[in-house]
């Protein structure tokens, strides 16, 4: 029986792993220039053997500089947005919670309105500021939940409400005071989140971050079982919950600052993907956590390539990501429910 | 006398200084006995438990384990059984009586296949092998508190804990309940503390008995403090002892009459 339950694991993983690569090849294919099946791998060949052809020159150029970094840059968020969902959902002992549940992602709005207010040319300053927001909030919801000696996941959601809130209002009066020709339009477009323009130095000022979180939540996998039982099992079985939680968060909001930094405020991934992966795979966080990577990622590159494709000019992806995710969601649970 | 597990020393706990919920408790505990610990609802059995493991702090005072003051670190030593609840995350069966391998684990460790045998072998000596591949959250109060029951043995404990195991189940499986537990204390030589609400489980299956009241208590062999006048004392009960015989052994029990009523008093 716990053989079978692992085989099934297993071809789970996989067939999602082989999902994930047809969703990568499928979405670099289309676009407005649209690429066959047999170019991409030739310029992939190319590219590996060192070799050169100039008839595939422009499709070069728009498969390795413009859509291969946009399609790794949707994956790492997607991936980076679900896992952190599903540690925190864990931590917090409710399927409810997202990734902005302690304020993370105002923290990084307001620090791109800021950027984008003062720094307007300056990219990295506009990818920097945000992460640095990001971490801020963090910091201000240890500090008001009183650090030590009562950090219970009431008062950490209450002290995060807070913080989410401030830092909102702030927004709000940066873009109250920004140019209403120039820089609120980006400001409003950057909160609705976007992978357009997307290089590899994105993908560069992200990828630590995000590496070190993945790392740190996946070591914590199995303690986040037994967090995710209350305070008081997860101290009697050997987990210091106080200790523990706070290092998940942590981790957490290091993924999660630096997804919002490169890609704007992504909504309702960090909630729907790990739900729909609990109702797969269970709610074991050993495969959980993995899962949710894995299908995190194939539904933001499938909507990136959504929000490219559908018309002309690009849909921001915060708008699409809960408009696809809202219904798809809605399906899944009425499913589970009827099958229960 | 046997070796002595668990020790409670000066044990106090108040929340304010004006009302003490404990005030110097001592006692002491050996291998392969059970204490069972009474009092009213609200006289703080629950918050004993939880200041003998060091889930709350003891005011003043200390509990040792093998000698050692019961720290975090020494908690792989002690299996504690909270009340049977629900979690907002339903695991099966199998899985949560893993988790009771897990804690004390490092952390990039997987269970490993030693840990998964034992969780095999806990589920056949509880009886609940039929379970494990349930979600826990559609399991009975009773079986939910022998899946937690389970999930503290696995870990094979020097002291187990726990708090009010029977309140879930009907009787034939109290009585089930308790034999298993006797039987794995007596084996293993380990030490058990049992908070409970029915004298008559208690007197039957218990050694040691931690009679707890508003601001006094008393420890000792059950069989010496547990009678018609401590009951009337600490639960403002009439009772009356009765013995019964079965196959050449004697069974005492109490039949509880009526409340003492305060003009009485």
């Amino acid at each position: 029986m716990l053989k079978s339950g692992k085989h099934s694991e297993k071809s789970v993983i996989l067939s999602l792993i082989g999902l994930l690569l047809c969703v990568c090849i499928f979405s670099m294919m289309l676009g407005k220039y649209s690429i066959q099946l047999g170019d991409i791998l030739t310029v992939f060949k190319n590219r590996v053997f060192n070799s050169y052809n100039e008839e595939l020159k422009v499709v070069d150029h728009i498969i390795i500089n413009i859509r291969l970094p946009r399609v790794i840059l949707a994956g790492i968020v997607g991936a980076g947005l679900s896992i952190s969902g599903s540690s925190l959902q864990g931590t917090f002992q409710n399927s409810l919670v997202s990734p902005d549940i302690l304020g993370v992602c105002s923290g990084a709005g307001l620090g791109a309105a800021l950027g984008i207010l003062f720094f307007d040319n300056n990219i990295v300053v506009i990818t920097v500021l945000p992460f640095l927001f990001g971490i801020l909030s963090i910091i201000l919801v240890f500090f008001l939940s009183g650090s030590k000696k009562k950090s219970d996941n009431m008062t950490l959601v209450l002290s995060g409400i807070i913080v989410s809130s401030i830092f909102n209002a702030l927004t709000s009066l940066v873009k109250y005071v920004a140019d209403t020709k120039d820089k609120l339009p980006t400001i409003t477009f950057w909160l609705m989140g976007s992978f357009s323009n997307t290089t590899y130095r994105e993908i560069l000022i992200s990828a630590l971050p995000i590496f070190i979180g993945l790392l740190g939540l996946l070591m914590f996998r199995w303690k986040l079982n037994l967090l995710s039982l209350g305070d008081e099992d997860a101290y009697t079985l050997g987990v210091n919950p106080k200790q523990t939680r706070w290092l998940i968060i942590l981790f957490s909001t290091l993924i999660t600052a630096a997804c919002v930094a490169v890609s704007g405020i992504v909504g309702w991934v960090g909630l729907v993907i790990p739900h729909i992966c609990r109702k797969i795979i269970g709610n074991n966080h050993d495969k959980l956590l993995f899962i949710s990577c894995l299908v995190g990622a194939i539904f933001m590159i499938v909507v990136d390539t959504i929000a490219r494709n559908i018309v002309t000019s690009e849909i921001p992806i915060g708008i699409l990501t809960a408009l696809i995710g809202a219904p798809f969601f809605a399906i899944i649970y009425r499913r589970s429910r009827g099958g229960e | 006398m046997s070796n002595i597990i668990l020790e409670i020393k000066d044990g106090s706990f108040y929340y304010s200084k004006e009302k003490f919920i404990f005030d110097h408790i001592n006692f002491e505990l050996g291998e392969g006995e059970i204490m069972a610990v009474m009092g009213k609802n609200g006289i703080g059995k629950t918050t004993l438990l939880k200041c003998i493991i060091g889930l709350l702090q003891w005011t003043d005072g200390y509990s040792a384990i093998n000698g050692k003051i019961i720290d975090f670190k020494s908690l792989n030593q002690v299996g504690y059984v909270p009340q049977a609840h629900k979690t907002s995350f339903s695991y099966t069966v199998f899985e949560m009586i893993l988790f009771g391998k897990i804690g004390h684990n490092s952390y990039f460790a997987n269970p490993k296949t030693q840990d998964y045998e034992e969780v095999e072998k806990v589920l056949v000596r509880m009886g609940i092998s039929e379970l494990r591949n349930k979600p826990c959250n559609e399991l009975s109060g009773g079986q939910l508190q022998l899946v937690f029951i389970a999930r503290a043995l696995v870990n094979s404990p020097k002291l187990l804990i726990l708090d009010e195991p029977e309140s879930h189940l009907d009787f034939r499986n109290q009585l089930r309940l308790m034999k298993i537990i006797k039987e794995y204390v007596s084996e293993y030589k380990i030490s058990c503390i049992i908070n409970t609400h029915y004298p008559n489980y208690a007197i039957l299956f218990a050694d040691k008995c931690l009679l707890l009241g508003d601001d006094y208590y008393q420890v000792g062999e059950i069989t010496e403090i547990l009678n018609e006048k401590s009951i009337s004392e600490y639960f403002s009960v009439i009772s009356k002892k009765i013995v019964a015989s079965y196959k050449e052994k004697d069974f005492t029990a109490f039949v509880f009459i009526d409340e003492v009523s305060d003009l009485t008093v």
